[in-house]
């Protein structure tokens, strides 16, 4: 039941990825072919998060959101209720609206002149009565909206396709979970100032990264420097870059490289890895080798409210999560990292911070400093992904190297998946099983199954 | 459009992409000093071009100075990275010289082009 586009073959595209041998075909990290075809079969059809309810809570707020090539005006209605329209004008489309955030009474195309309600109706049309003679109807010239909206405890998402199943089908038991693993932390507001930035790389490196718990040791080496993690805290040790020579640990001979720097930047600690239908899926440490708590939250997930929220199962998971295709849910952080595709090796980065409203002012400006510290393009963790990824994009694409398979068979065959109130998760140490279930889920997207068989395509088995 | 140019920078206390004090710039000195720093590994090659400079306000002790500002970056082979925007120092005379109290730095970007900011505006 696979259609034929861009000569993209349902058997060629499971020859990307298998799960037998946890071997990725490189060419989807550069085809332009494949980007293509993901823009219709993943970004054309999935719910894709727009923005958060707290950022447009007065009526004409509007925050504008990309879904795959659109740009999408989300907007507050008069009557509370939330309406996505794409910023294109019905006339000869140009955008009708030029800020990323602010509050409208209406939306003015720049062009004639046509005007629209926050509504997305059209209004105005300048000549209406002499150019046109009145013959233009327009109740039939409104700004699109987009097929379907829907929120989850205030996460707004919104589908290009009319024949998507609802919000809570598409998130499951592990799209619940990742988000309430923030939702349910307090009552969480959007800090202003998405930062945005922009890495040369494609879209799927960025999120296979995210699960990732096996690069943190070296690629985040430095942050997690006594002299720099410490002093970042504020522990002292300012000047002590001489204290962590390194060199000893240095990789020599191939041998393995074992940087005991404590449980973040480990490998060594009890993981779990949920996987879920459409490809969802959690990868990273356990609530209690995590210590059951955050630096910002407390032991948040002890309240009655966030206990039944997660349910037993849930109450255990404290690692990334995805929800598929690009919505990473840093949820020790309180944040959001939305991963959107710009070309085949280029993806913007929008990081989303939330407070708990009730923190005290202290604590809230410890945490909204504390996550500039980390994440974001200047933070200490962060500022040193993107040229991983960016050369792991760019080194893919030559005639000989793209035959190299991109590797994700770390734990392959070890993963036994334990099904326990809906939740499909693996129990075990750092593995690439969340990573492999991504690509495989995204195979599935790739062939334009129906509903139905795209479901059961991607609700995992018993191992991986 | 001109209500949302308020909109254009966040104030303290909402996000920024750097909100350092001392102890963290202490903490980036340190980092590049680890070996492992890899997004400045090589260095980068940056240059600092200052222009426009005003004092705008002078106690006797401290002084308000607003400044222009283009860094540029070259790293690895043939990469490019700018960034333009505009630097409001607050500067305590020391001796012969000038201790930076506290520096706003505002970029013109919204979405930046770069893949980090692994260096010092």
């Amino acid at each position: 039941m696979t259609k034929e586009t861009n000569s993209l073959t349902g058997e060629r595209i499971d020859g990307f990825v298998s799960l037998e041998t946890g071997e990725i075909d490189r060419s989807i990290f550069f085809d332009s072919a494949v980007f293509e075809h993901e823009m219709e079969t993943i970004f054309g059809r999935a719910w894709l998060f727009l923005c958060h309810a707290t950022q447009i809570p007065e009526r004409g707020d509007f925050f504008e959101s990309v879904m795959g090539r659109d740009n999408v005006l989300v907007v507050r209605q008069k009557d509370g209720s939330i309406k996505a329209l794409l910023n294109t004008c019905a006339h000869r489309g140009n955008a009708v609206c030029r800020a990323e955030e602010g509050n409208a009474r209406s939306f003015l195309c720049s062009y004639h002149g046509w005007s629209y309600g926050i509504d997305g109706r059209l209004k105005g049309v300048p000549g209406h009565k002499n150019f046109y003679k009145g013959d233009l109807d327009k109740s039939k010239h409104g700004l699109r909206e987009v097929a379907q909206v829907a929120d989850y405890k205030g996460f707004i998402f919104a589908t290009h396709d009319p024949t998507a199943p609802s919000l809570d089908d598409f998130l499951g038991a592990t799209g619940r979970l990742s988000l309430d693993l923030l939702a349910m932390k307090g009552d969480m507001e959007i800090v202003p100032g998405i930062q945005k930035f922009t890495i040369d790389c494609n879209w799927k490196i960025a999120v296979d990264n995210l699960f990732d718990w096996y690069h943190p040791q070296v690629t985040h080496a430095s942050a997690f420097a006594p002299s720099v993690l410490g002093s970042m805290l504020g522990g002292g040790g300012q000047n002590g870059a001489e204290e962590i020579d390194m060199t000893d640990l240095q990789m020599q001979d191939g041998a393995d490289l074992d940087i005991p720097l404590g449980l973040i930047s480990g490998t060594n600690f009890e993981q779990s890895v949920v996987l879920g239908e459409y490809g969802h899926a959690i990868g990273g440490p356990t609530a209690t080798s995590s210590g059951n708590a955050d630096m910002i939250s407390g032991p948040w997930r002890d309240t009655p409210e966030a206990k039944e929220a997660l349910g037993p199962a849930g109450a255990g998971v404290a690692g990334h999560p995805n929800l598929f295709p690009t919505l990473w849910v840093v949820q020790e952080m309180s944040q959001l990292s939305l991963r959107i595709p710009r070309t085949p090796d280029s993806t913007e980065i929008w990081w989303f911070t939330f407070a708990d409203r009730n923190l005290d002012p202290g604590m809230r400006q410890f945490s909204v400093n504390l996550v500039s510290h980390i994440f974001g393009p200047a933070g200490l963790l962060e500022q040193d992904d993107g040229e991983n990824w960016s050369q792991a994009t760019h080194q893919s694409c030559g005639f000989a190297s793209r035959n190299i398979p991109h590797l994700l068979n770390m734990g392959l065959g070890h993963g036994e998946i334990i099904d326990e109130g809906g939740l499909k998760r693996i129990e075990g140490f750092t593995s690439e099983h969340a990573q492999l279930y991504t690509y495989h889920a995204w195979a599935q997207w790739m062939k334009d199954l129906d509903w139905d068989e795209l479901k059961e395509a991607t609700t995992p088995g018993d191992t991986i | 459009m001109a209500k949302e140019r308020d909109l254009e920078f966040t104030k303290p206390g909402e996000m920024a992409f750097i909100d350092d004090q001392k102890m963290m710039l202490a903490a980036r000195v340190a980092r590049l000093r680890t070996g492992r720093a890899w997004a400045e590994d090589p260095p980068s090659r940056t240059r600092h071009l200052i222009t426009n400079i005003r004092v705008t306000g002078d106690d006797g002790d401290e002084l308000d100075v607003e400044s222009n500002f283009h860094l540029y970056r070259a790293r690895l082979k043939s990469e490019e990275d700018s960034w333009i925007g505009s630097r409001c120092d607050r500067l305590r005379r020391v001796g012969e010289s000038f201790h930076i109290v506290k520096r706003n730095v505002y970029l013109e970007h919204t979405v930046l082009l770069s893949r980090n900011l692994s260096n010092f505006f």
